[in-house]
């Protein structure tokens, strides 16, 4: 199957990932040729279309001889191009999908993301549009086979890439972290930054989007100013004190050892002002804010990786505060760098254990938690408006936002599994949240405290007033929103974007007022073209209809629902039990891989699939404890490696 | 004569914290801060993007001669009828390479389509090669301005960026008046700024480029450039004061907005554009781009009369359920008409504050004679059509300005098939800039 022949063809040798080689490119080359092709294929398949199922069945029960397994991998190809490459093929491809070119990159995983997305609109039959040349299923059935085979059940094993991202800089939260622990000045100085702006990942720490240009700088150059002007100054006239302190200075501020040469430089650069005129304090002043906008502060430089492409110790300390602390390393970290031995693996356990113990963790859980579930917006857009909704205050939205963070932070603390954040029995209350939104009576004062959850109604962060105001519509509830917020964030399985031809909820229905809403997306979803992929989507949310929009109990609405699969859900709770069982370990990998992403500032990778694949067993082994996946992250070899990308 | 135009303006800047300067076109308006003297005819390039696109019709001229020439706008577009002899309408423009929220904003100055995945464009955008071309004399090489953002998306990438420095840079963006003032007017200072301090933190970045591979430099490079852009901005600065410390009344009088975002919306944006329209008249830069509002907008415009809901839900109007993922949960319409003229009614208001910007254009005399409208070249348009159908044929775009005499305006042109990259080559061209290709285009907008 894999002929060197086809090196010589005209197009490049992107073949043999597919699986099925030359065959390709015959087909998508020879015009002519292809169509008699077609014409055989199809007529094979309208004819002895229970021979072929009767085949297709055999190919996945047994090992059949090649040749058969070969039909599949043929029919495969070819309906793609049949039913795609019309429109999906070639410069110009629709949608900026071009599925011909998909199957020339190598490995054929690369775009596995484009491969998901291809798969649920063939499921779903979202794809080809409706007035096209539809597929039979059975046809359909073999397209996903295919998808399954050479994408799916990609061999991974001679797959070895740490990834690589270019060096950045810190985000606008961690440089005011960082300054606080430097300087232990505690002010916003990054208020008038510019807004800092998100991509993929949907955190604002990837690498690819920490960009540092004109308009920034000159608001480092003014915080730098801000930042000095409030912090203690060294001085000292005691020389060997002062240079030690300087010393100190540096190191913490670059997060490395300070050569010899480059600390003379400073202190050359110190006298120079001196004799320009500056007075002691305003040298040491300007030595200061010129470390606050230099290059090697501002930017997290990784330069020492060795041949094998691990990161320097040093580098090792920086990721681990930038991931678990979103701020700069502190003493006992560089000193551990500087002895060589914060990789030690069980000095790296204790420190992982140490640092997520410390109160700073409180930047991971509130950088991470608040973009990962999008918490962070109640408050800001999320929102009503307070002359039309009293009780909606600025201290209930900033409870509801706490609620989840003091939540996930005691899961962490103690240790507890993953599980937890769906169906732990306590949560984070005061007097306002509890009586204006969960109609709990006995909770007085404004302090959030732990109680403990009686029912089994609100617990997780499903039941959190944060999480359901988010997966709303204004003061309405969206069992739509919540629903796709569930597939996307919670088990990374997001729905597909509604087909260009589907109209939204029809307007008759919509006046139907005798119907409750989830009669209506009931009838919604028995419209064929909408029903496959809202047959998965709104039971979901409908499960959570006793919950309002901002999470106030509902008793009379009705939320029961049954999924595609026939798994019924009777309310919030079989929801989650369904997450846990049925759906466990899509929650699982989703997490993983939210969580690697937040850690290495970057999208996962197809070359990060063998360490995202470790990991999820390491959980496994260890009862999905939340802090034995962050030790395994830090621990991967993504993150202790980096390596220019593979072209 | 200096000394006359410092006057001048100690009178326009005392006029007000709005910033509006009346016309007074007695004064030459030689910059002060411009490098050398403005040569006659400085041209400027200014682009305003909205969001959502525009519906319909609304975008066609009522009477057109034979020729072209416009006639009559339309009831949508009353507020630019007194301007009708300053604008070109293109009709049929579009985007090959993508369009929309989303891959339209990266795309509208670009052309060069968005990756998603990489977060990178495949060109920098016109605004960009234009401030290559006509920022080294300013003080600014180009400005970024964008109201601020409300709603899901108003961080999002993608919607926030139309210009791109490098491929793989885009540009941030001011809100805020008072920064937009202060970059123009109150160079950054401090410690940092020491001439000293500056040197030694470039040769720590020559060091440290030296230590890094070759795609890591690029982050070093970006680095170098804010530095270099900023000690060019010292220096620059260092002029513009001697020029101003000659009349100490002046100095006090330029209004500083004060912080923060005005609660008025309209007040918000005719800030933005007097800033705009100071910043082009003292030649603190020629190139400025100005985002209306991220690819996505929802905001409400119910300080309109008539007009309810979020911007982005009425550009899905043929919905009028008010119960669509788009739509807010509590607006509702009586039928997909008045659903959809209230779409239109968004489009018209910021016609009205596009006129506002034409009219204090106009009203500046230029010391070449011309007003500062005739020496602009002004590209106001969105990168989706109609916003309902995500309509990609027909880009709503107006085109406004004489660039320095070489525009003929007062015209609507229909050609098929342009690409709002051909109009940007033809841009940069009409500015003396001499490129043969931008983005995928080799090809001018014919008849321009």
């Amino acid at each position: 199957m894999r002929s060197s022949a086809n090196k010589t063809t005209q197009k490049p040798s992107g073949l043999e990932a597919c699986g099925s080689g030359n065959e390709l490119f015959e087909l998508v080359d020879t015009t002519k040729r292809n169509r008699i092709w077609n014409w055989e294929n199809r007529c094979e398949m309208n004819v002895s279309l229970t021979l072929c199922a009767v085949i297709w069945i055999c190919s996945l029960i047994f090992a059949l001889p090649v040749q058969a397994e070969e039909r599949v991998q043929k029919s495969g190809v070819a309906l793609f191009k049949q039913f795609c490459f019309d429109c999906h093929s070639g410069g110009s491809s629709e949608a900026g999908n071009d599925i011909e070119n998909l199957f020339l990159a190598k490995p054929i995983v690369k775009n596995r993301k484009s491969w998901n997305r291809i798969k649920q609109l063939i499921e779903y039959e979202t794809m080809p549009p409706s007035d096209y040349d539809q597929p039979s299923s059975y046809e359909r059935k073999l397209m996903l086979e295919w998808i399954q085979d050479n994408v799916d059940q990609f061999d991974y094993s001679t797959v070895k890439h740490p990834g690589w991202e270019p060096v950045r800089r810190m985000t606008h939260l961690e440089y005011n972290n960082t300054i606080r622990d430097l300087l232990g000045v505690k002010m916003n100085l990054v208020e008038k930054f510019p807004r800092e702006l998100v991509g993929n990942t949907g955190f604002e720490n990837s690498a690819n989007t920490l960009f540092l240009q004109p308009a920034l700088m000159e608001r480092y150059i003014a915080a730098a100013e801000r930042a000095t002007t409030a912090a203690n100054i060294f001085e000292s006239s005691d020389t060997h004190q002062f240079n030690n302190a300087l010393q100190q200075f540096l190191r913490r501020s670059y997060r490395r050892p300070i050569g010899k040469t480059e600390f003379e430089f400073y202190l050359e650069n110190l006298s120079k002002l001196k004799r320009q005129g500056a007075g002691d304090a305003e040298a040491i002043k300007g030595i200061m804010a010129g470390v606050l906008i230099s290059p090697d502060f501002l930017l997290r430089v990784e330069s020492n990786s060795d041949q094998s492409g691990k990161i320097s110790e040093h580098e090792l300390a920086t990721r681990l505060s930038y991931f678990l602390w979103a701020s700069m390393p502190d003493d006992e970290l560089l000193k551990l760098a500087d002895d060589g031995r914060l990789s030690e693996p069980t000095v790296l356990r204790q420190q992982v254990q140490r640092m997520l113990g410390d109160r700073k963790s409180a930047g991971f859980v509130e950088s991470f938690v608040g973009q990962w579930l999008s918490t962070r917006l109640v408050g800001k857009e999320i929102r009503l408006d307070p002359i039309d909704n009293a009780w909606c205050t600025d201290s209930l939205m900033q409870s509801m936002r706490i609620e989840t963070l003091m939540f996930v932070a005691a899961i962490i603390k103690e240790n507890r599994p993953i599980t937890d954040l769906i169906d732990a029995d306590f949560t984070y209350v005061n007097e306002e949240l509890a009586k204006t939104l969960y109609g709990f009576q006995s909770i007085r004062g404004n302090r959030m405290r732990r109680i403990q959850l009686k029912g089994r109604g609100r617990r997780g962060i499903l039941g959190h007033a944060s999480v359901l105001a988010v997966t709303s519509n204004h003061d309405e509830t969206s069992p739509i929103k919540r629903g796709a917020y569930v597939l996307d964030r919670i088990l990374g399985t997001p729905p597909p974007p509604p087909p260009p031809d589907v109209g939204e909820l029809d307007e008759e229905l919509i006046e139907n007022d005798r119907l409750s809403l989830a009669q209506k997306l009931r009838r919604h979803a028995a419209d064929k073209k909408c029903a496959s992929c809202h047959n998965t989507i709104d039971p979901i949310g409908i499960a959570l209809e006793k919950f309002g929009a901002y999470g106030r109990t509902r008793k009379w609405a009705a939320s029961t629902a049954t999924l595609a699969d026939g798994y019924e859900l009777r309310g919030a709770e079989d929801l989650r039990e369904y997450l846990l069982t049925q759906r466990r370990s899509d929650f699982v990998r989703n997490f993983v891989v939210r969580v690697m992403e937040y850690a290495l500032g970057r999208e996962t990778e197809y070359f990060d699939e063998p360490a995202i694949r470790k990991i999820i067993a390491e959980a496994n082994e260890n009862d999905l404890k939340i802090q034995s996946i962050v030790h395994s992250v830090v621990t991967s070899y993504p993150f202790q490696y980096r390596k220019e990308n593979p072209k | 004569m200096r000394h006359r135009l410092i006057n001048r303006r100690a009178m326009l800047l005392s006029a007000g914290a709005s910033l509006s300067l009346p016309m007074l076109d007695i004064f030459s308006t030689k910059s002060a801060f411009a490098d050398s003297v403005v040569a006659d005819s400085t041209k400027r390039l200014v682009y305003l993007y909205f969001p959502n696109g525009a519906p319909e019709g609304t975008w066609s001229p009522k009477k057109v001669t034979r020729h072209g020439k416009l006639l009559e706008l339309n009831p949508w577009m009353s507020p630019l009828e007194p301007f009708k002899d300053d604008l070109i309408i293109p009709r049929g423009l579009w985007m090959p390479e993508g369009d929309g929220h989303h891959a339209g904003p990266p795309n509208w100055l670009t052309g060069r389509g968005f990756d998603d995945d990489r977060q990178r464009t495949g060109n920098l955008s016109v605004d960009q090669v234009a401030a290559e071309h006509l920022g080294r004399e300013t003080l600014l090489p180009s400005l970024e301005l964008s109201l601020k953002g409300e709603g899901f998306f108003s961080n999002s990438l993608p919607r926030n960026s139309i210009s791109w420095s490098k491929s793989h840079t885009p540009l941030p963006r001011e809100t805020e008046p008072q920064a937009v003032f202060d970059r123009m007017f109150r160079p950054p200072g401090g410690g940092a700024t020491n001439q000293t301090v500056l040197d030694g933190v470039l040769s720590q970045a020559r060091r440290l480029r030296k230590q890094l591979g070759r795609a890591d430099q690029r982050r070093v490079d970006e680095y170098f450039e804010s530095i270099r852009a900023l000690e060019k901005r010292i220096e620059f600065s260092k002029k513009q004061s001697s020029a101003l410390s000659t009349d100490k009344a002046l100095t006090d009088s330029l209004i500083r907005p004060v912080a923060g975002i005005p609660s008025s919306h309209e007040e918000y944006v005719r800030q933005m554009l007097d800033l705009l329209v100071l910043a082009l008249q003292t030649d603190a830069t020629r190139v400025i781009t100005f985002m209306l509002d991220h690819g996505q907008s929802n905001r409400y415009f119910n300080f309109i009369p008539g007009v309810r809901g979020t911007w982005h839900a009425l550009s899905h109007y043929s919905d009028a359920s008010g119960r669509t993922d788009d739509d807010d949960g509590k607006t509702r319409w009586r039928s997909v008409k008045e659903k959809r003229s209230m779409y239109a009614e968004v489009n018209r208001w910021h016609h009205a504050q596009f006129a506002y910007l034409l009219g204090r254009l106009k009203s500046i005399r230029e010391p070449d004679g011309r007003t500062l409208l005739d020496n602009c070249s002004i590209v106001y348009g969105s990168s989706l059509g109609d916003g309902d159908e995500h309509g990609n044929r027909d880009l709503p775009t107006i085109i406004a300005g004489g660039a320095g005499g070489n525009i003929r305006t007062g015209r609507q042109l229909k050609l098929k098939r342009q690409t709002m990259s051909s109009l940007h080559l033809s841009m940069l061209q009409k500015l003396g800039i001499e490129l043969d290709q931008f983005g995928a285009s080799r090809r001018t907008y014919s008849g321009l």
